[in-house]
């Protein structure tokens, strides 16, 4: 089993086995939405109050290098470049996630992804707290997505840029698709 | 005869992005990218991780800035 196969295992089987609900984001979900770009990294999303219950079962499964942040723990097994991201939500956002949740194949494994409008307002959100170190990933990806899926900016990206960034990101990300059109 | 017709901004934009991956295709994609990514990049982007200091929340309170 490759290393990829064993995080969709966990994703789909082992975490939920235990009780645990989990997300794939970032790129694979990106991806899930029609927009392929690189990655360096495995994103999940869980509820904070299950991260302990996480860390254990990475441990156990063989990702013994665990480094705990604030609002996010990475996990990665040694001798492998792999790292994996556990980002952590409170329960009620995670719910409002989980209720809007698609689903998605990925090496066999049925795995669950954000809305598309969840993922956009986790991006807007990430752009939000750091424009400048931020600006090479999500806003791309705002962009991309967005036209992929034929959303009107001012209808359907603005709310959420007011909601989780600002005016001026939402300007950013207005530009970006502008950009892109031309 | 009609002949579909393709815009030519929407054309300039498929030339700038890559071609849309399964989700098969991706794993496959991006086990081969991590099989050679550089460590200084991988380090650069964990630092980027590091600095999300509020969580994503649906709290009317939660704001990115």
């Amino acid at each position: 089993m490759s290393d990829l196969d064993l995080i969709f295992s966990l994703v789909s089987e082992t975490l939920p086995a235990a009780g645990i609900d989990c997300l794939l984001i970032g790129g694979f979900a990106v991806n899930h939405y029609g927009y392929s770009r690189s990655t360096l990294d495995i994103d999940l999303m869980i509820a904070t109050e299950q991260r302990d219950a996480v860390r254990k079962i990475m441990q156990r499964e063989g990702f013994t290098n665990v480094a705990l942040h604030d609002n996010v723990m990475f996990v990665h097994r040694p001798g492998t470049q792999w790292r994996v991201d556990i980002l952590q939500v409170d329960r009620e956002t995670m719910a409002q996630l989980l209720s809007r949740a698609e689903h998605g194949m990925v090496g066999g494994k049925k795995i669950r992804f954000p809305a598309l409008k969840d993922l956009l307002a986790m991006k807007f959100f990430a752009l939000g707290q750091n424009p400048a170190r931020r600006m090479g990933k999500d806003l791309p990806d705002i962009a991309h997505l967005a036209i992929h899926h034929g959303l009107d900016p001012e209808k359907d990206l603005h709310p959420l840029a007011l909601r989780f960034a600002s005016e001026a990101v939402y300007e950013l990300v207005a530009n970006q698709i502008g950009n892109l059109r031309t | 005869m009609i002949f579909p017709t393709y815009s030519e901004s929407a054309a300039r934009y498929a030339l700038r992005t890559l071609p849309r991956l399964s989700m098969d295709e991706y794993a496959e994609f991006i086990e081969e990218l991590l099989a050679h990514a550089d460590p200084v990049k991988i380090a650069r982007q964990k630092a980027i991780e590091k600095q999300i200091k509020t969580p994503f929340s649906f709290k009317p309170e939660s704001k990115g800035t």
